[in-house]
């Protein structure tokens, strides 16, 4: 059995805004093991990104964290000091943005960029020299399958292609994740072919560090293949959990049931349907299911009480009535 | 069912002049679409797909080469089109958030083009308007707001209803659903094969999503910097790809099912990125990402070749026509 690397529990996070409280996140939880490569799947606007920068405590400063935990290696993130905060994130956890772009500042080679990381997630009682970054840097770039890390380095962000940015990119996390590397979305800007070796790449690297991987994705394809256990989100809630073959085999919840037949198979058999209706306003959200209202089976109780995760054996868990309580 | 052409490409270019050299974003591209047909267009950003759309629509007129349509010819730009012919060519953008005005109302947004062509002869266009807006299934209350109130979904609706008003019979999807989650992607492609049968539409289907094709399209042609490199029958496509190009494309798919990773074919790792318009090499221009590349292929463009019947390809692996069993 491996150690529980992140546990993340009961998160609520909620943003204010001009028209009142956004209440996105609702009762997320989340369990990485060391090593383990977890999978968080949902559409656009369901949260997953918000967890993320939960747990790295990036939140945007509107953002409210209204209740939960976050226990990274024993310890709760969110009461965490700011010096203790600044170490993890210098010396064990790290992100890959979705667009490499926007990540890179533009006005600064990449060079500039990646040696600032290094040196920054290098102990700070022996200062590296200029040479030690240097070749650190080199070494980073190469990891990440760039060619001419050298010229490279002494590169503006917008000489290189959208593939390199993104490996850029991935070089800096490295420097720092020594324990657990986010992904979010790492593919979704880029052509398929180059989404291919991008993914391919960032699973070589994590299976030869032995790095826990958090992967977020819209794209149901893109997380198979890639990781061992899958979160399934909608509307702030985490409604499913299970082993990735086990959730693409037996899904169970009634929007990851609806979620895969939406997805145009390369078999051909027609166009899939739909999920009628949208994602709720979290501006105005009850206390019951959030998916109530697209359900198929609803039921009246649906409507006033959320679901807790029942545990349906197989290591799965679906927040949905239909598998549990009364 | 006879096969009618609605719309011939012939030996379509167009270039653009910029301060670095000229852009070739578009060399030499033939192809037809028939009546009631989806055609498809797939390729990578930067190959090209998307001005072959545009040129169609007259947005910019070709450099070279001939756009036909319902056996007129239209190889001009929008400025010089008759009327006419504007309602009949209709085009949906990929990102409704900018293709619709965020300060007109999806009243206003729907009224255009019939004001344009004069489209309710009795004067009354909000009745014409909600008529549309019950086509694309928006209830009569949203008429007065703005599309940034809206979803993603319900915005792409009325770029559709937009491009429908004036009763086109032919219309260039470039990208439409790209920019839009899975289920509401399948919502939109639904509303647009109803359309397609009600009112007798031919499409041009721009994307880069193959999955996506394989259920929309009945004949898809893929595009290379610029160049069509392959085109087939969408089933004979999928399952015989020929064009190691294509193949490179159809590895790299993520799927869900078993089913669909036994149709790949057999691996072909994707390698290298597509490069600039700008220098696009000699010979054929997939050459240095090819796995399969002889000498010849940096020396001299290969041709199209009709290598089974309706199955066009121009690769040397596949040197002369129709001799395959």
């Amino acid at each position: 059995m491996t150690e529980q690397l992140l546990e993340v529990k009961d998160l609520h996070v909620n943003y204010k805004v001009y028209e009142g409280l956004l209440k996105v996140l609702n009762g997320v939880f989340l369990r990485v093991s060391e090593k383990e490569k977890v999978g968080i799947i949902g559409e656009s606007g369901c949260g997953k990104t918000t967890t993320m920068k939960a747990i790295m405590r990036i939140l945007a400063a509107n953002a409210i964290v209204a209740g939960g935990t976050i226990a990274y290696k024993g310890q709760d993130i969110l009461q965490l000091e700011r010096q203790e905060l600044m170490r993890l994130r210098r010396t064990s956890m790290s992100m890959i943005f979705q667009d490499p772009t926007a990540a890179l500042n533009p006005v600064f080679k990449v060079g500039e960029q990646l040696e600032d990381i290094v040196r920054y997630s290098e102990s700070t009682t022996n200062a590296p020299t200029k040479r030690e970054v240097r070749i650190r840097a080199v070494e980073l770039l190469k990891s990440a399958a760039l060619p001419e890390p050298e010229r490279i380095l002494d590169s503006y962000p917008f000489q290189l292609s959208g593939g390199m940015r993104q490996r850029v990119c991935i070089a800096m996390s490295l420097a720092s994740a020594k324990d657990l590397l986010i992904a979010d979305e790492p593919g979704t800007s880029l052509d398929v072919t180059i989404e291919d070796q991008i993914m391919r790449l960032l699973k070589e690297i994590v299976e030869e560090r032995g790095l826990s991987v958090i992967l977020i994705s819209h794209s149901v394809g893109a997380v198979k293949g890639f990781v061992t256990k899958l979160y399934v989100m909608y509307a702030g809630t985490m409604v499913e959990e299970a082993p990735a073959e086990e959730l693409f085999s037996n899904p169970v919840h009634p929007y990851t049931q609806s979620l895969l037949k939406a997805v145009p198979k390369l078999t051909g058999g027609g166009v899939p349907e739909g999920i009628a209706g949208r994602i709720p306003s979290y501006l105005s959200v009850t206390d019951g299911c959030r998916f109530a209202s697209r359900c198929r089976f609803v039921k009246e109780h649906c409507h006033t009480t959320a679901p807790p995760a029942f545990d349906i054996g197989n290591n799965h868990r679906v927040a949905c009535f239909a598998y549990g309580g009364s | 069912m006879p096969v009618e052409e609605i719309l011939t490409v012939k030996g379509l270019s167009k270039y653009f002049k910029t301060t670095r050299g000229v852009v070739k974003a578009v060399e030499d591209v033939s192809f037809s679409v028939m009546k009631n047909e989806t055609f498809g267009l797939v390729g990578e950003s930067g190959s090209g797909k998307s001005t072959v759309g545009h040129v169609i629509m007259g947005i910019y007129g070709p450099t070279a080469g001939s756009i036909t349509f319902m056996g007129k010819d239209i190889s001009m730009g929008v400025g010089r089109r008759p009327k006419e012919l504007k309602k009949q060519l209709q085009i949906v953008f990929q990102d409704p958030a900018s293709s619709l005005n965020p300060r007109r109302t999806i009243m206003q947004i729907l009224e255009l083009p019939l004001r344009v062509h004069h489209l309710a002869p009795d004067g009354n266009y909000r009745e014409k308007v909600f008529e549309i807006m019950n086509l694309i299934e928006l209830p009569r209350e949203f008429a007065e707001r703005y599309p940034g109130e809206q979803g993603g979904g319900e915005k792409q609706a009325v770029a559709i209803g937009r491009a429908l008003a004036t009763g086109p019979t032919f219309i260039v999807l470039d990208e439409p659903t790209s920019a839009l989650d899975v289920s509401i992607q399948a919502k939109i492609i639904n509303m647009l094969m109803k359309f397609q049968k009600d009112f007798n539409l031919s499409y041009l289907f721009i994307t880069h999503n193959l999955s996506l094709m394989r259920n929309v399209a009945q004949r898809v042609a893929i595009m290379y910097l610029g160049k069509i490199v392959e085109l087939a029958d969408t089933p004979e496509f999928f399952s015989n790809p020929l064009h190691p190009y294509t193949k490179m494309l159809l590895s790299a798919v993520p799927v869900i099912t078993p089913e669909e990773e036994a149709l790949k074919p057999e691996k072909v790792r994707s390698t290298g990125e597509i490069s600039g318009a700008l220098n696009i090499p000699p010979g054929c221009s997939f050459h240095p990402r090819c796995p399969f590349v002889m000498d010849t292929c940096s020396k001299v463009v290969p041709s199209m070749v009709e290598y089974r019947k309706g199955h066009y390809v121009a690769c040397y692996l596949y040197p002369s026509a129709l001799n395959a069993e």
